[in-house]
């Protein structure tokens, strides 16, 4: 078991094991991260989503106890998303398919080289990569982009919301941006 | 706003709002309705608390010294000389009375908080 996901591992021991504190940890954590995943890969189709959202998350939590760390507890849960994803389709009888476009391969150089065209950010398949990447993140990382960049939050005010001084929550989304490129690039 | 920041950074602001952002959130009536359900099936999933074994013993052993105490005040002592038999058997009864009481209570109280 790789060690990075010990915390993962014990947070999921926690909520099979019913301590409730744990499970509102886990809930935080993960259900909006999930349900972004999920609007994503279904074209953005609210209703379908919110079906699959839920069948989803009771389907993990059945499923926790045989969690074993192999990948982090977001990729594991998006796994899972992955699979009711694909059964719900199998069950309608409605020809709307999962998100079958690809987000372009030069992602990263197009983010560098200056404004990403509207088009592409309003493409299902660059968001649902972009939240697939978030989902490889350690918690800390994802919830330090999450506030500074989809929420707009100031560096203060992530660092009051993450409980860090100004200087360590700097760091943190340095490393956290440097990260994200990473699982960007493999994904 | 972002004025200082690197072309990476304002794409990352905008990838992410469209991402992750408020509108690709679950509905917050809906969010709680599920936190609920997941909450409950959590606590069907997990049964009931175990008991911790010392404290169990360490009351068990209080509710012992309390009942004898209360009995021995209370015992007709010439009943029990009549009926030699009695005098311990009703300790015996008032005791496990007592324990079961007091453990049942315990339980029930872990439960509620789990």
């Amino acid at each position: 078991m790789d060690t990075d996901y010990q915390d993962d591992m014990t947070l999921a021991r926690r909520v099979a094991q019913g301590e409730t504190n744990a499970f509102e940890e886990f809930y935080a954590r993960h259900a909006d991260l999930v349900f972004a995943f999920v609007l994503h890969r279904v074209n953005g189709l609210r209703p379908d989503a919110e079906e699959i959202w839920q069948d989803t998350l009771v389907a993990a939590i059945r499923a926790l106890p045989a969690y074993q760390g192999e990948s982090r507890l977001s990729s594991w849960l998006c796994g899972i998303a992955r699979r009711k994803i694909a059964d719900h389709w199998r069950r309608s009888a409605r020809m709307v398919q999962t998100v079958t476009a690809v987000a372009p391969d030069d992602l990263l150089q197009l983010m560098d080289g200056g404004a990403l065209p509207a088009a592409l950010l309003n493409q299902d398949a660059t968001r649902a990569r972009v939240v697939e990447a978030l989902a490889e993140l350690p918690a800390d990382y994802r919830d330090a982009l999450i506030a500074r960049y989809a929420d707009g939050d100031s560096v203060e005010e992530v660092a009051h919301r993450l409980g860090r001084t100004y200087k360590a929550t700097e760091s943190l989304l340095s490393r956290a941006k440097a990260a994200l490129r990473e699982a960007l690039a493999r994904i | 706003m972002h004025d200082q920041e690197t072309p990476f950074e304002q794409n990352l602001h905008r990838l992410l709002r469209a991402s992750i952002g408020p509108e690709a959130r679950p509905l917050p009536v809906l969010r709680e309705e599920l936190r609920q359900k997941l909450s409950a099936q959590i606590r069907a999933q997990a049964g009931p608390a175990e008991f911790p074994a010392a404290v169990l013993a360490v009351f068990s052993g209080v509710a012992l010294l309390a009942g004898a105490a209360w009995l021995a005040t209370r015992l007709d002592f010439a009943v029990a000389a009549d009926l030699p038999a009695l005098a311990p058997l009703t300790v015996l009864l008032g005791v496990n009375y007592l324990c079961l009481t007091v453990a049942c209570v315990i339980i029930i109280l872990r439960r509620k908080h789990v």
